[in-house]
């Protein structure tokens, strides 16, 4: 960013009319003075001098850089990049996940621009699938990231992302000179794709490649592409290459639909698309952006997920996120619970178009939802462990496991939470967003998964209701009787559907709602996990293993955990953390000291949701190192797997790990909700949320709650009463929040 | 190019030259015997005419003579019996002295060398280390051995656990081929990658059995003293299939 002015320095006594422009946002701007400035100018700006002629030729020379292709530069903050230096054998294909670009349609990995053989140039369209039944993929599109053909040559390479701005830069330094490059894959335009690259004659394609029409089918959709490259040798030798991908989950999409693509992303050229895309970007940071006031390192972690997060979900239509993004092809693109409870939560808050498009997946999918609970003789609508094109169950049979052991896999068949999953989902959505047109439709999945459990939940003669035979997010136990967290879930769903509801349905929902087991004892305050979980082998998993997290299954063995007291994931926790007002009032403590040694952490979900727990319970310190555990998961290449795409969930349980956990910040009917308890080391949490449509700001410090919204909002500090202002500010006084303006 | 049978007067010559006829394919390589004579050379020399195999007669100390035989430039690789005098089935004193020092591939040959021993099917165990994973492929000539089938093995032991299994039937299949990007260098469709969980030195062998494996490649570093290489030793001992040790290059060529 460039800041010009005249009058930086001090007049009279007064300060410069310009230095009104040195607003913290941009204390990295390159700022330059061509007044005369008699009294100096402040620290860091430029004494150009010159008058309005060096304006103009300041301007002039913005121009002349832009008309020679010149690779725009970024900004080397270490608070908003990820830099891989070098070329990493072993880790480069995770490197190159972390690097991805994406744009919520596609996402491109970072590769180098010149082939290696570790390298696995790719690009992945969001939600377009090949394959049927468990093999479904995400369709693999033609690459547009590499130049030439040309082999890596020996040397220094240097890959930045610009998390601010989504700007991959790469540098390469050898005998043959250097190299620099930009990419970008257009937030404002999604699909539109765009590379700059100058160097030395070496290190360039030997000539402008023809524009290039293709497409993919997929299994239903198809993805289309047109790029074309030039080259210019006026001044700097350089390559710019423009793409256009045009991707559809539903059809295969004409060539020539890429091609106009490509002729609007050449009629507006690299300068505009790339300004657009910057500030496609600079708007997306502005309602969402997260900052842990005392630790600079987590919070650039923090902005890693974040960017990830918001590129991997689209805005409109619908948006199918699959557990690992479309940084990379693993876990097939497959849809779990992993998209509607860990990343649509962010998304609420933050970017509502995004999780409404989540939303729309699954809603476009009701149909299938409902076969499928028609084929089990049952009613309503039963949504599958794993999604993809159909919306029909393409959960994998069987698995390999690394002992070497073939065995059943049963998620598909009893990992039933995920319909309540869903159903909480649209009421997090409604609740964040008070969107009022999405309420039929919140209404139809409301109802439809609440009709499921209605028809799936047993009422025993003593008129106890049952759930048989399924499976919780403790997965390591199957199948089980009343798991908790499914009880209680199917609970909250036919509750929260009663109320859309008429008779008789409404009176039945109630019903059975109160009779459905918990599993919980009001004497101890604990909550069972299933149905006989207390006989089991009363292993202590934090006292045996090695360490945590730690594949259970993988050490003990899968009968060995199966037979013991051995928690996979937050499970009765997860209650605690998605629906507190289902929950005894005070259960979360007891519940804590007793699930949390006895849980293996073995899901990569699971550190974050016991990072947002630990805080509610009054122990902030505890919550930091499964925080930072969930924050570096794919940063460290925690699970060896992140080649194979980023953890999304992961991602999104850090984000609920400051807000709902550290900040206690969650809707409570047409109000906010901020509790914070922050651990020593942190000073505060700057959040920017949006809640029922007003962009707000967020300071929660250990004894104040700051909010500057852009509109009257209602908001609640810790048990007061809920207050509507534009500009709220509350101290803490005796344990209580007191408003203070 | 040659691969050396390096045979003696014992029973265990016969298998040596056996394998080596063998194994001398995966080099695009001839057979060439080799003797230090010490106390008869007759036997070998039988054994040599009736294969039509050429045979060197060395003097001196053997293992220093046969590593000294290893470095020449047209000599790609060493085959030796397992035997030792004490009739433990471990690397006898001669085969030590060339194994801890040659710069090429050394193939153990046990007595009990199966009738009709052909190498179709490798194992090889990978710890998930760069050195220890180029230095098998590098060793082989890939043409030579392209009609090879390759089982990689990881071990998992218990202080390399993964931390994370989200989903078994996804998981695996990306860590297995995260695994075969980062350490195989082999073609993928003619890799199979075999996880275990436990110590190594355990269960090499009943995978290799379980795999009808004809020949095991370890990479190793060539240190045998007390606590290291139990791999190579627990291996040796128990092996009834040809091992072949490849040396461990320190240094990984870029863009191995």
């Amino acid at each position: 960013m460039l800041v010009g002015g005249d009058e930086f320095g001090p007049l009279g006594g007064l300060p410069g009319s310009d230095s009104l422009l040195l607003v913290p946002e941009a204390v990295r701007a390159t700022a330059a003075s061509v007044g005369r400035e008699p009294n100096g100018v402040p620290e860091g700006v430029i004494p150009l001098g010159g008058g309005p002629a060096a304006f103009v030729a300041l301007l002039d020379d913005q121009i002349r850089r832009r008309e020679q292709g010149v690779v725009p530069r970024i900004d080397d903050d270490a608070a908003w990049t990820v830099v891989v230096a070098g070329l990493d054998l072993e880790l480069e294909r995770a490197h190159e996940a972390l690097l991805a670009l994406a744009d919520g349609c596609i996402g491109s990995n970072g590769t180098p621009l010149w082939t290696h053989p570790a390298a696995e140039p790719r690009v992945l369209a969001a939600g377009v699938y090949t394959g049927s039944g468990p093999e479904t993929t995400l369709v693999d599109a033609p690459v547009w990231q590499q130049v030439g053909g040309r082999m890596l040559p020996p040397g220094r390479l240097e890959r930045t992302l610009d998390l601010r701005t989504g700007v991959l830069r790469h540098v390469l330094e050898d005998d043959a000179g250097s190299a620099e490059a930009a990419l970008f894959s257009s937030l404002a335009h999604p699909g539109t794709v765009a590379l700059r690259l100058a160097g030395p004659d070496a290190l360039l394609p030997g000539e402008a490649a023809r524009p290039t029409a293709l497409s993919v089918v997929g299994a239903q959709g198809g993805v289309a592409v047109a790029y074309a490259t030039s080259r210019r040798d006026d001044g700097l030798a350089g390559v710019q290459r423009l793409g256009a991908y045009v991707t559809d989950a539903e059809r295969v999409p004409r060539t020539e639909e890429a091609v106009a693509a490509l002729t609007c992303a050449d009629g507006a050229g690299f300068e505009t698309l790339l300004a657009e895309h910057r500030a496609a970007w600079a708007d997306r940071w502005e309602a969402a952006d997260v900052v842990v006031d005392g630790d600079a390192e987590l919070t650039r972690a923090v902005r890693f997920a974040l960017f990830h997060l918001m590129a991997s979900v689209r805005d409109d239509g619908e948006a199918a996120v699959g557990a690992r993004g479309v940084a990379g092809p693993g876990y097939r693109g497959h849809v779990f619970w992993d998209a509607d409870v860990f990343v649509l939560p962010f998304l609420a808050a933050t970017h509502p178009p995004s999780a409404r498009a989540m939303l729309e997946y699954r809603l476009r999918r009701l149909p299938a939802a409902q076969a499928a609970a028609r084929a089990l003789q049952r009613v309503g609508a039963r949504y599958p462990w794993e999604s993809a094109a159909t919306g029909e169950d393409v959960t994998p049979r069987s698995a390999r496991l690394p002992d070497g052991s073939v065995v059943r896999i049963r998620t598909g068949e009893l990992e039933e939470h995920i319909t309540a999953d869903i159903a909480w989902s649209a009421a997090c959505y409604l609740d964040w967003t008070g969107d009022a047109s999405f309420e039929p439709q919140a209404r139809e999945l409301l109802l439809e998964t609440a009709r499921y459990w209605a028809s799936r939940v047993r009422v025993n003669g003593d008129g106890d209701a049952h759930i048989y035979g399924v499976i919780g997010p403790d997965e390591y136990h199957e199948p089980v009787d009343d798991n908790a967290f499914t009880n209680v879930m199917a609970r909250w769903n036919l509750r929260r559907a009663a109320a859309l509801a008429e008779e008789p349905e409404r009176g039945h929902w109630l019903q059975l709602a109160d009779a459905l087991v918990d599993g919980y004892d009001a004497g101890s305050g604990l909550y069972e996990e299933f149905a006989g979980f207390f006989d089991l082998e009363p292993l202590v998993i934090a006292e045996v293993a090695p360490r945590r997290p730690i594949a259970a299954d993988v050490l003990l063995g899968a009968e060995r955990v199966a037979g013991a007291q051995v928690v996979k994931q937050a499970d009765v926790l997860m209650l605690h953390h998605l629906v507190p007002g289902e929950v005894a009032p005070g259960s979360l403590l007891p519940n804590l000291d007793f699930y949390e040694p006895r849980t293996a952490h073995g899901s990569s979900l699971s550190p974050g949701v016991h990072a947002a727990l630990f805080p509610r319970a009054g122990r902030p310190e505890e919550a930091l190192a499964p925080l930072q555990l969930a924050a570096r998961l794919d940063l460290d290449d925690l699970t060896a797997t992140a080649a194979g795409g980023l953890h999304l969930a992961t991602m999104g349980g850090v984000w609920q790990a400051l807000v709902m956990g550290f900040a206690g910040v969650r809707p409570a009917g047409d109000a906010l909700a901020v509790d914070p308890r922050l651990p020593d080391a942190w000073s505060g949490l700057d959040l920017r949320l949006r809640f029922r449509g007003v962009p707000l700001r967020l300071r929660a410090e250990h004894e104040l709650v700051a909010v500057d919204a852009a509109a009257p909002v209602r908001v609640r500090a810790g048990n007061g009463p809920a207050v509507t202002a534009q500009r709220l500010r509350w101290t803490k006084v005796n344990d209580s929040w007191e408003v203070s303006s | 190019m040659k691969v050396l049978a390096a045979l003696d007067e014992t029973s265990a010559a016969r298998p040596v030259l056996a394998a080596a006829h063998e194994i001398a394919p995966l080099f695009a390589a001839d057979v060439v015997a080799v003797h230090v004579v010490q106390d008869g050379v007759e036997g070998v020399r039988e054994l040599a005419d009736g294969a039509h195999v050429p045979l060197t007669e060395l003097e001196g100390p053997p293992g220093a003579r046969l590593a000294q035989a290893l470095e020449d430039d047209d000599v790609l690789a060493l085959v030796v019996g397992t035997a030792r005098a004490d009739g433990r089935r471990e690397i006898g004193s001669t085969a030590l002295a060339v194994v801890t020092t040659a710069q090429k591939p050394v193939f153990a040959i046990p007595p009990e060398l199966p009738a009709g021993f052909a190498v179709h099917r490798l194992l090889v165990p990978l710890e998930g280390s760069l050195p220890t994973a180029f230095a098998p492929h590098a060793a082989l000539d890939a043409s030579a051995a392209a009609h090879v089938e390759v089982v990689i093995l990881h071990v998992l032991e218990e202080d390399a656990l993964p931390a994370f299994s989200d989903q078994p039937q996804h998981e695996w299949e990306a860590f297995g081929r995260e695994f075969l990007a980062r350490y195989c260098r082999w073609p993928l469709e003619r890799v199979r990658l075999e996880t275990r969980v436990g110590r190594p030195d355990q269960l090499i062998l009943p995978v290799a059995q379980e795999m009808d494996c004809d020949l095991i490649v370890l990479a190793w570093a060539q240190e045998l003293a007390p606590g290291r290489a139990n791999i190579v030793r627990e291996t040796l001992r128990g092996g009834r299939i040809p091992i072949m040790l490849v040396p461990v290059k320190a240094a990984v060529p870029a863009g191995a």
